[in-house]
């Protein structure tokens, strides 16, 4: 990645942790007003030192960004032509379709069907979708290591599976 | 009773079964680490979860192993593809493959396990001599110590791994404190960032976050890369002590330098690998055989690495502080069987940093048997593509996560955290500093208030304290050092001088 690009990233993770420590300084006031905390002083409230850690966010990140801003060489151009050259890379899709497969494992199978159903079905789908080997090998390779963890983890280890 | 008594009576206590479990460790630890993508800090989160039905000294036994075998681990994949197995080895492909090229991997092999092994017991040494002396320091440790201990430790974890810009380790750092206040408060049980979600009133636990940040980004990087695997040929065996021994000094000097970078909060075996590299080319008398296959590059890497091991177990052991992402799942793994690394340690159990120090040394001898058993079959696992070894591995962070509690919301804070620690890979913010503020936030929150409690709500407490005036002067000279101030002074001063 050039330096211009890395900094166009830094600009707006800066903002992204200032955003989370002005969160935390407004929440962290709220504090101080919760009525089960009115008899306790106020140097011990629990807002005090969120409220520091959020001032420390959000001081370094619009740091950050400043540094950011200034090192871009114009962080919305820059920003332009890294999105279009990230969206016409193939290691972009593949890294996409990476995290839907995990997403669709972990939220869609795992807690909806037998633990090893859902860990074939994943390990069988994502092995063939990425030319790990032959099919027939992918399907034979998943159910093994399916029924290896759950034996590992559930038998073994006793403990109860998803 | 005096330490080498204690220490006799531990070794005499140690039954089969440990030495099986550290023998079982160091195994799949050297698995683990050999493989690209998995790293002992990985192996250990996903793992600690499983030991939760083992008696206590048994699973640490096995964690040790596990992290002893995982550091070396790594050289053999940085030797044999000239792939580090983990950022621990980075240093070691530089020498090792070209020295595998040559048709010496072998004898790479062997110089990386004996450097490997000295770097361990150097550490275990160091372990057993320093922290009865920190612990008599700390012992004097009141509230406004540890906060400043714990900011200082954070800020200094993201100075050493932030990259091209120290700012950003310092945002990890502060970010993974601002994850720990998630939950209810330790003083007045009050919840803070719930939103109402029952399973956040706990807090976040740190061992999902931790797999998250460190095993997800691996497993869409080795997904997405598809990349084709090269393994370099492994002939005969060879036994050349005398190239280790050659100079006295690389494996001291290593060792000196992994125990020192170890005691770091949070910057860990990759930091000290690289830096003992670049201290062995500097004082070498041949520094242009460095990354051309030069043994004493080897040997610095391999003994600091494994030295840093000891040197991590320093501050954890006497602080309650890692002194590495991996010590720091052990932190975890410690507290799930009701030990509370720290200040208490020594007085509650006295006899547990020789218990450890004893893992160590099994693991040691452990490393030296196993290491010449597994050279040749290693080579055979490491022709398996990524593309089959990942999407295992996302079952393993998923299971790892889940056996801890039994929680299907550590699933989700596996997966939000590794879809963030991704993220964070991609603008080169170090992952290291957010686990340590995730475990050290709690512990800096409760210690600030407390200590603003006790001198009813004066803030001079925290410079009226010699220790903590010390501590307080240690982080304004680093953050003055990072911001360029201190150049700037300097800058006039010359200047001045000059005119």
């Amino acid at each position: 990645m050039r330096k211009e690009q890395l900094r166009t990233l830094d600009f707006f993770m800066g903002l992204g942790f200032a955003g989370v420590g002005i969160f935390m300084i407004i929440e962290s006031i709220e504090f101080f007003n919760a009525p089960m905390l009115q008899g306790y002083p106020k140097y011990a409230n629990p807002g005090v030192f969120t409220g520091f850690v959020g001032i420390l966010l959000a001081a370094m990140g619009l740091s950050l960004s400043a540094i950011g801003f200034r090192e871009s060489g114009g962080v919305i151009k820059t920003a332009r032509e890294s999105l279009a050259g990230l969206v016409k890379s193939p290691g972009f899709y593949r890294g996409l379709l990476v995290i839907a497969l995990l997403g669709i494992y972990y939220f869609g199978l795992i807690g909806h069907m037998r633990y090893v159903l859902a860990t074939f079905i994943f390990l069988a789908v994502t092995m063939i979708t990425f030319k790990a080997t032959a099919w027939w090998k992918a399907l034979i390779i998943s159910a093994v290591a399916s029924y290896l963890v759950a034996f590992f983890f559930g038998t073994v280890a006793h403990l109860p599976l998803p | 009773m005096s330490a080498m008594q204690i220490f006799q009576e531990v070794m005499n206590s140690l039954g089969w079964h440990t030495w099986l479990f550290i023998g079982v460790g160091t195994f799949i630890g050297i698995i683990v680490g050999a493989l690209p993508g998995l790293t002992s800090t990985m192996g250990i989160a996903i793992l600690t979860g499983i030991t939760y039905t083992m008696s206590g000294l048994d699973a640490i036994a096995l964690l040790i192993g596990l992290y002893v075998g995982g550091t070396y681990g790594g050289s053999l994949s940085a030797i044999l593809l000239s792939i580090p197995g983990t950022p621990a080895a980075g240093a070691t492909a530089l020498d090792g493959h070209p020295l595998a090229r040559q048709g010496q991997a072998s004898q790479a092999i062997f110089i990386t396990r004996t450097a490997s092994i000295i770097g361990t017991l150097f550490g275990l040494l160091c372990l057993v001599l320093f922290t009865p002396l920190i612990n008599r320091i700390t012992l004097n440790f009141t509230s406004p110590e540890f906060f400043l201990l714990g900011l200082f430790g954070i800020l200094i974890s993201g100075t050493l791994t932030g990259g091209d810009l120290a700012i950003k380790g310092w945002l990890a750092g502060v970010l993974g404190v601002a994850i720990a206040m998630i939950g209810m408060d330790d003083m007045f049980s009050y919840p803070r960032f719930t939103f109402g979600w029952v399973e956040l009133m706990t807090g976040v636990p740190f061992i999902p976050i931790m797999i998250g940040f460190f095993g997800i980004p691996q497993i869409i990087d080795a997904l997405k890369e598809n990349q084709d695997i090269v393994v370099a040929t492994l002939k005969g065996t060879s036994f050349h002590l005398g190239s280790i021994f050659r100079n006295i000094w690389w494996p001291i000097r290593a060792g000196l330098i992994g125990v020192g970078i170890g005691a770091i909060p949070g910057v860990g075996e990759d930091v000290a690998a690289w830096v003992a590299y670049g201290a062995a080319k500097r004082a070498s008398k041949n520094p242009e055989k460095f990354g051309k296959g030069s043994y004493e590059g080897l040997i610095a890497c391999e003994t600091a690495n494994n030295a840093c091991v000891g040197g991590a177990m320093i501050p954890l052991l006497s602080l309650g502080i890692p002194g590495s992402p991996p010590a720091a799942v052990l932190l975890g793994a410690f507290m799930l069987h009701n030990v509370r690394p720290g200040l208490l340690l020594s007085l509650e159990a006295p006899a547990f940093l020789y218990q450890i120090t004893a893992f160590l040394l099994v693991a040691a001898i452990m490393l030296f048997v196993i290491g010449i058993l597994i050279a040749r079959p290693i080579a055979k696992v490491l022709e398996v593509k990524p593309q089959i070894i990942m999407p295992i591995v996302a079952v393993l962070c998923a299971i790892g996560a889940y056996a801890l509690d039994m929680r299907l919301f550590n699933i989700l804070l596996v997966f939000v955290s590794g879809i963030l620690g991704y993220l964070f890979k991609i603008g080169q913010y170090p992952p290291a500093p957010i686990v340590l503020g995730t475990i050290l936030g709690t512990l800096t929150d409760t210690s600030f208030r407390r200590a603003l409690q006790a001198s009813q709500g004066n803030p001079l407490v925290f410079v009226t304290r010699l220790i903590a005036l010390v501590f307080l002067l240690a982080i304004v000279l680093l953050v003055l050092s990072q911001t360029g101030v201190l150049a700037k002074l300097a800058r006039r001063r010359s200047a001045q001088k000059t005119a």
